[in-house]
């Protein structure tokens, strides 16, 4: 038995790595492999490599626009110092802004307490001020503030959170919503695909009418009655996804199973005495995981599309997690004052969707040239 | 010698017969469907947690009961749906339960013809300019066109219409100031232009790139072939590739049909146009169940015609269908 069993598997096995040359060949296969390679890199190790965690809040930077240089700019320092004189109810006479540190001379017509220093503490600009010298009984202070140099590459929300933090969580939402609910589409499509073509008969006419009337019902009441009964929670999103998008799944497991298990191979399996589950799992499975895998990459895409539709309708994972569909709504809200706030969400989301559609299509070609 | 006497009634012929029972059977096959559709709905949507008099403020009991009593919501389960069918089978989708005063198909009568009007609308660009396109894409397979669309396409699919619809507004609204950002304004042409455009230019991409693939399948077949070597001019030609390539574009095109009438959620919600699309999350939200359900029968009943027309469809295109 196991002899015949390795005998069987010689063919696919011997051609797998000509299938992977074939693959790799294709330019644009690699391009958006490497694409990948990158994204999933920043949604894995971005939130922890980037300074700026995606739930703290700047409120003295909202909607900054995205650039290079760093925040406080002199102009932001000043006006900063100017709403601190008033509270701290003293007048600024010499100031000296550096890079990192800010030299102020404070004046008071009373000694000025030396607490209301704190002020300075407590604001995201400056550190803690100390003192370098008296003068006047007090009513004169030198004091120098280290500043906080703070760089908002993608700018930030209209709660002063740093975009590119932003990014990079939806983007680890949406990747991991996209794997998790495409492999519960796997899970439930190969299950049901599997019996209804193996066991075949009535049971596969019943088993299809269902596909078909689940096929009638729109995908957008499937996902808002699971959020309604599962509530709103990250797992419950991927599986309400995955219960919805794995019809495509089960008709092309259904249509490989019918067509392998008349081969001879489950034939011999058969005479054999394997019972019905070993040959699928065994012999059956295997020789369709090409066909599966290509369209299973096809699928991530759409289930991220359709986690990002989701959640752009306020049902998806809740502030202040996010996920790139969530951030475009956010994005598109203020489209005219902070265009940017759209537009990078947009860009992330569109390279993933086309990179995996690409390697997808790379895929189904290399499939299908590998059956011919 | 005398002819037998004719028939006065032709008999019909055995494959006349062999379709209209097909034809019937499928018809059949749609009605229990659309049966099954509603009752998945309706009891998934009753036993959902919530009602639809939930409020912010808790609610009387004793009006609550009233409201209750009133919508006939405080009969048993079974009892409901009966009178539900009863209700649906005389043409009655019952009353609104958020939309006080309003039934269903009077917010229907409001809300569908304007989804209609913008998914036909799409639907035509959508199947004009995608053909336009794929048909120049197979043409010039290996030309900077075929590249274009090829481009397209992918952009089409990479940018969902929850992005292309904010940009347009920026874009054509905000900036040009040439079309108005939002609103219906009584279905003027305006106001149609971007959101046409937000439903159509996706479609177009994907029926572009189908025809352009299938084309491209089609001419290399030795069928084609041998009428280029009996010299046929080129249009003759691809009016005979164009009947079978066009097999993977109808079939999807019954979803996406199904899909550009019943309204975009994204798109009436963007633009605030008061069709039937965005009926569908508050609905769902309020848990207004007859609403949802109405939402629900229309989408399944169009979804199940199209399936049929692109058949019936798919059987004169193809005649190895029909025969089979």
């Amino acid at each position: 038995m196991t002899q015949m069993e390795t005998m069987i598997h010689l063919p696919a096995d011997a051609a797998r790595p000509n299938f992977m040359k074939k693959l790799l060949r294709a330019n644009s296969a690699v391009v958006s492999l490497a694409c990948l390679g990158i994204l999933a890199f920043a949604a894995l190790f971005g939130p922890w490599l980037y300074p700026h965690p995606y739930d703290r809040v700047y409120r003295d930077f909202v909607l900054t626009s995205p650039s290079l240089a760093a925040h406080p700019t002199k102009k932001e320092t000043e006006a900063a110092l100017a709403d601190f004189a008033q509270r701290m109810h003293v007048v600024i006479g010499k100031s000296s802004v550096r890079k990192d540190a800010v030299t102020i001379e404070l004046a008071s017509t009373t000694a000025i307490d030396e607490r209301v220093l704190r002020y300075f503490a407590h604001s995201e600009i400056f550190g803690a001020a100390h003192v370098i010298s008296r003068a006047e009984d007090g009513r004169q202070l030198t004091v120098a503030v280290p500043l906080h140099r703070l760089v908002f590459l993608f700018g930030t929300d209209t709660n002063g959170r740093d975009l590119l933090a932003r990014i990079f969580i939806g983007l680890r939402i949406s990747l991991s919503v996209g794997f998790l609910a495409a492999l519960v589409a796997l899970s439930l499509g190969v299950a049901f695909g599997g019996i209804a073509g193996y066991v075949g008969g009535r049971l596969d006419l019943v088993m299809m009418r269902l596909v078909e009337i689940i096929y009638a019902l729109p995908f957008l009441f499937f996902v808002i009655l699971l959020t309604v009964f599962l509530g709103r929670s990250f797992v419950l999103i991927f599986v309400a996804i995955g219960a919805v998008e794995w019809l495509d799944m089960a008709r092309i497991v259904r249509g490989q199973t019918l067509s392998v298990k008349r081969r001879d191979y489950v034939a011999a399996a058969e005479a054999l005495g394997a019972g019905p589950a070993t040959i699928f799992w065994r012999h059956v499975l295997p020789n369709m995981l090409a066909p599966i895998t290509a369209f299973l990459t096809l699928l991530v895409p759409r289930v991220i599309l359709a986690e990002s539709f989701v959640s752009f309708l306020g049902l998806g994972v809740q502030e202040p997690l996010t996920s790139l569909g969530l951030l475009i709504a956010d994005g598109a809200r203020t489209i005219q004052s902070a265009p940017f706030l759209l537009i990078f969400p947009a860009l992330v989301l569109a390279l993933t969707l086309a990179a995996l559609n690409i390697l997808g299509d790379a895929l189904t070609r290399a499939v299908e040239g590998h059956s011919q | 010698m005398t002819l037998p006497p004719r028939p006065l009634v032709t008999k019909p012929s055995k494959e006349a017969l062999l379709m209209l029972r097909h034809s019937l059977a499928r018809l059949a096959a749609s009605a229990a469907t659309l049966f099954a559709v509603v009752a998945i709905t309706f009891f998934l949507m009753h036993l959902a947690p919530g009602g639809p008099f939930d409020t912010e403020r808790a609610i009387d009991p004793r009006t609550l009961q009233h409201l209750k009593v009133l919508y006939g919501l405080d009969r048993p389960l079974p009892q409901q749906f009966g009178l539900y069918l009863w209700g649906l089978l005389h043409g009655d989708l019952g009353p609104s339960l958020r939309w006080r005063d309003f039934s269903v198909a009077e917010l229907f009568a409001r809300a569908l013809p304007v989804s209609l009007t913008l998914g036909i609308e799409a639907l035509v660009v959508a199947l004009i300019g995608g053909i336009g396109l794929g048909l120049i894409a197979a043409v010039r397979r290996h030309g900077l066109a075929a590249r274009a669309v090829g481009a397209f396409a992918l952009l089409a699919i990479a940018v969902p219409n929850f992005v292309i619809a904010p940009l347009l507004q920026l874009v054509f609204g905000l900036s040009l100031r040439a079309l108005p950002v939002g609103g219906w304004n009584e279905g003027a042409w305006q106001n149609q232009v971007l959101p046409v455009a937000t439903l159509a230019v996706p479609q177009m991409a994907v029926i572009a790139r189908l025809l352009a693939a299938s084309l491209g399948d089609v001419l290399g077949t030795p069928s084609i072939r041998t009428l280029r070597a009996f010299g046929l001019p080129a249009r003759t030609v691809y009016a005979h590739a164009m009947r079978g390539a066009f097999l993977p574009v109808l079939s999807y095109l019954g979803p996406m049909a199904a899909n550009l009438l019943t309204g975009s959620v994204v798109v009436e919600t963007v633009f605030g146009i008061p069709g039937i699309g965005r009926y569908f999350v508050t609905a769902a939200l309020g848990r207004d169940y007859t609403l949802v359900l109405g939402t629900v029968i229309i989408v399944a009943c169009l979804v199940i015609l199209f399936n049929l027309l692109v058949d019936v469809l798919y059987g004169w295109f193809d005649p190895r269908v029909r025969h089979e």
